[in-house]
């Protein structure tokens, strides 16, 4: 279904929605421009699209104020794109909701990619698998189990849960402040070693190699997200 | 005040009914002269020791005890003798005399010696303006000195950038100038307080550094009350000229050290300025070149071509990307305080994959070996400031590889040690090494050691180093080939639920 995906993109500058366009285009999908707010609005509730791809700075205001309306109604995939570098704003997207982040300068392939995942969650979402599978990674939600080269993994209970909760949105970033409220509780938000060590741990017993990690992958200062494809 | 004086009072009554009983005991053997005597000792006592007005009872009390006690008809104060008139009147005009003499011989000797103390006081206060080398650190001084010369609380009030003064460090319980009085005395280069014509009443003295109106800092004096004499006033007054003086001294060389600060941050800013114009029209060139040929109709090119000079434009625009991420760091590390830089704590592992995952998105490959001592090791710090470090240092170490490209290609060694309260990360290549005279304190901006880029590379590094109290230290490997380390302070972490 994800090769015939409507995808709409809202961004203001010409010369980047053309080469998005042509690129979203060659790949297979259709797609729709917004070059405003307000119009990326109206398109999103007239015509549903399978995701967005949204520039932050638009003339019409801020591209986060999108995220929060999408999210009152809709679970579709967003992929934010920006020229702003700062921590901050990238956890606040991901805070409000937002799937993905990209900052420009991007190359394609890092977007089709982006894209192909992001649609791939969002379709397997709806068929409500309790199974997640990549290469040799095998995690059962339902019967709170990981197989590691079908050999099953004994896993501490934080683990389990880091995992899990990851496991929820595959391809998904989740901040670090999300993690540490869900296992550990609001009152630890801010003690980011824990995490750390407990990751480390985790990678230690899936990863083949954890300094060239392939199912738990670091957004740097912003936080985890599973690899889907 | 007036208990002091009447202690005083009391003491001196008692001396004279000692003297009175003695003189009475001994009247015989001691004459009148003897006895007259006596008093005039009291006197003269009662005039060095206390003021003019107890000296001057004093002399009065003798005068009558001598006439009831030792003059006929005796216990009266009638005088017989035309004889006793003389010597009475003549004690009365000698203790007068002397009280006098003794009263003001008193007062030079304590004004030479208030002299030699001030002028003592004047010459340390002049060495330490001398010595000062920054204007806080003077004023600071300078009120300290004051303080433990005329006792009293002594404060700077400072102009803000919107006219109102401030006194830094405000004391409690003390009775402190107004912003209208402040300003005042700002406004017009006069002092206030008592012994100046402005507010003689005030409870301290205001005294600007300039006797012009300028915005210049005000000494301000507490706790001033009558007691304090006009010399205090002028004492004070002539050392504000001195601090004045130092402080126009101070001044001037800060504005001239801005100014020499502004004149080498230019200097660096046009040097960066031409350096990014020069360095960045090398892969521009290259970028239009490729796209300008693959636009041309009429001329045919083959699918290698093709590929090729796409991947030319590809390599040249991530050049381009990374540099310029790199003079937006820089600037951005330039412009911020080390409190503005969000961290926390980060595990090495976890930044060698972000690397390594950041090599793969860019379509590079990168050949990396890492090993960490220890599990669990933290390191706080921004995980990507980090991050642009260690790409840095691989880029470094990459093209150092490739440069060497005859012998047999090792991978990037990344090691992460903890030697006492520091972890290292070291970034090791084999290529040919740093030249002897290359140590990390020489690494300047646009000092790079290949033919192509910015040489911001290791400054950048070194900036990250800084932000994060890290030290950066280069060396070079047995077997050949360059060892940079970052080295981190072991952070102090709470582990009680990990």
């Amino acid at each position: 279904m994800s090769e015939k995906a409507q995808i709409l993109m809202i961004e203001d500058d010409l010369q980047i929605s053309q080469f998005l366009q042509s690129s979203l285009k060659a790949s297979g999908y259709q797609t729709i421009l917004a070059r405003t707010l307000a119009d990326g609005k109206s398109i999103f509730s007239e015509q549903k699209p399978a995701l967005v791809i949204l520039d932050l700075n638009l003339p019409d205001g801020d591209g986060r104020s999108f995220i929060e309306h999408v999210r009152i109604s809709s679970d579709l995939p967003i992929l934010v794109l920006s020229a702003r570098q700062s921590e901050q704003e990238k956890v606040d997207c991901f805070t409000l909701g937002a799937d993905d982040y990209l900052a420009k300068p991007f190359g394609v392939n890092e977007l089709l990619a982006r894209v192909k995942v992001s649609l791939k969650r969002s379709a397997m979402m709806s068929l409500r698998d309790d199974v997640f599978k990549l290469d040799d990674l095998e995690i059962d939600t339902a019967n709170a189990s990981v197989l590691l080269n079908k050999q099953p993994m004994h896993l501490t209970p934080i683990e389990f849960k880091l995992l899990f909760m990851l496991v929820k949105k595959p391809g998904k970033v989740f901040t670090h402040r999300q993690l540490l409220t869900e296992v550990w509780g609001p009152e630890y938000v801010d003690d980011t070693h824990y995490l750390r060590i407990h990751m480390g741990r985790l990678r230690a017993r899936l990863e083949k190699n954890p300094a060239a990690p392939r199912y738990i992958l670091t957004e740097a200062g912003i936080g985890y997200r599973l690899a889907a494809t | 005040m007036l208990k002091k004086e009447l202690i005083e009072c009391f003491y001196m009554t008692v001396l004279l009914a000692i003297i009175t009983v003695i003189n009475y005991r001994f009247f015989s053997s001691l004459g009148m002269t003897g006895i007259t005597m006596l008093y005039l000792l009291i006197v003269v006592a009662a005039a060095y020791f206390y003021t003019f007005f107890i000296a001057f009872s004093t002399a009065f009390a003798s005068f009558f005890a001598i006439n009831y006690f030792f003059v006929a008809p005796l216990y009266t104060f009638q005088v017989e003798h035309i004889e006793s008139w003389a010597s009475l009147i003549s004690f009365l005009v000698v203790s007068l005399v002397i009280t006098s003499l003794v009263k003001r011989l008193k007062s030079q000797t304590n004004q030479s010696i208030i002299a030699s103390k001030r002028a003592e006081f004047a010459r340390t206060l002049a060495e330490n303006l001398a010595l000062a080398k920054d204007i806080d650190t003077m004023l600071h001084d300078t009120c300290s000195l004051l303080k433990a010369e005329f006792n009293k609380p002594f404060f700077i009030a400072q102009s803000e950038a919107n006219n109102t003064y401030t006194i830094p460090l405000l004391p409690e319980n003390l009775k402190l100038p107004d912003q209208r009085a402040l300003e005042w005395v700002a406004n017009n280069g006069k002092p206030i307080g008592s012994y100046t014509n402005n507010w003689p009443e005030s409870p301290y003295w205001l005294i600007p550094f300039n006797r012009l109106p300028s915005q210049h800092p005000i000494l301000v004096v507490c706790d001033i009350d009558a007691n304090d004499h006009m010399e205090m006033f002028t004492a004070i007054k002539s050392c504000i000229d001195q601090v004045s003086m130092a402080y126009q001294r101070l001044m001037n060389s800060e504005r001239a050290r801005l100014a020499e600060l502004m004149a080498q941050e230019e200097a660096i800013q046009s040097a960066l300025l031409a350096s990014i114009a020069h360095d960045m029209r090398t892969p521009l060139t290259s970028i239009l070149g490729a796209a300008t040929t693959l636009q041309q109709k009429d001329v045919h090119l083959d699918t290698e071509q093709t590929a090729h000079l796409t991947a030319l434009i590809a390599s040249q625009a991530q050049y381009l990307a990374s540099t310029t991420e790199n003079i937006l760091s820089l600037m951005r590390l330039e412009s911020n305080t080390v409190k503005g830089i969000p961290m926390d704590m980060q595990s090495p592992e976890e930044i060698i994959g972000i690397v390594t995952a950041l090599y793969k998105s860019r379509g590079d490959t990168v050949d990396l070996l890492a090993t960490i001592s220890e599990p669990d090791l933290l390191i706080k710090a921004n995980a990507n400031l980090l991050t642009q470090a260690l790409v840095n240092l691989i880029d470094n170490a990459k093209q150092a590889n490739l440069a060497r490209s005859n012998q047999a290609q090792e991978p990037i060694q990344i090691d992460v040690t903890k030697t006492g309260d520091q972890i290292n990360v070291s970034v090791k290549d084999r290529g040919i090494g740093f030249g002897e005279a290359f140590k990390a304190s020489q690494i300047k901006k646009f000092s790079s050691g290949h033919a192509k880029g910015f040489g911001l590379g290791l400054s950048i590094v070194q900036a990250i180093a800084k932000a994060h109290d890290a030290t950066l230290t280069i060396s070079n490997r047995d077997g050949g080939g360059a060892c940079v380390t970052l080295s981190f302070h072991v952070p102090d972490v709470d582990t009680r639920h990990v």
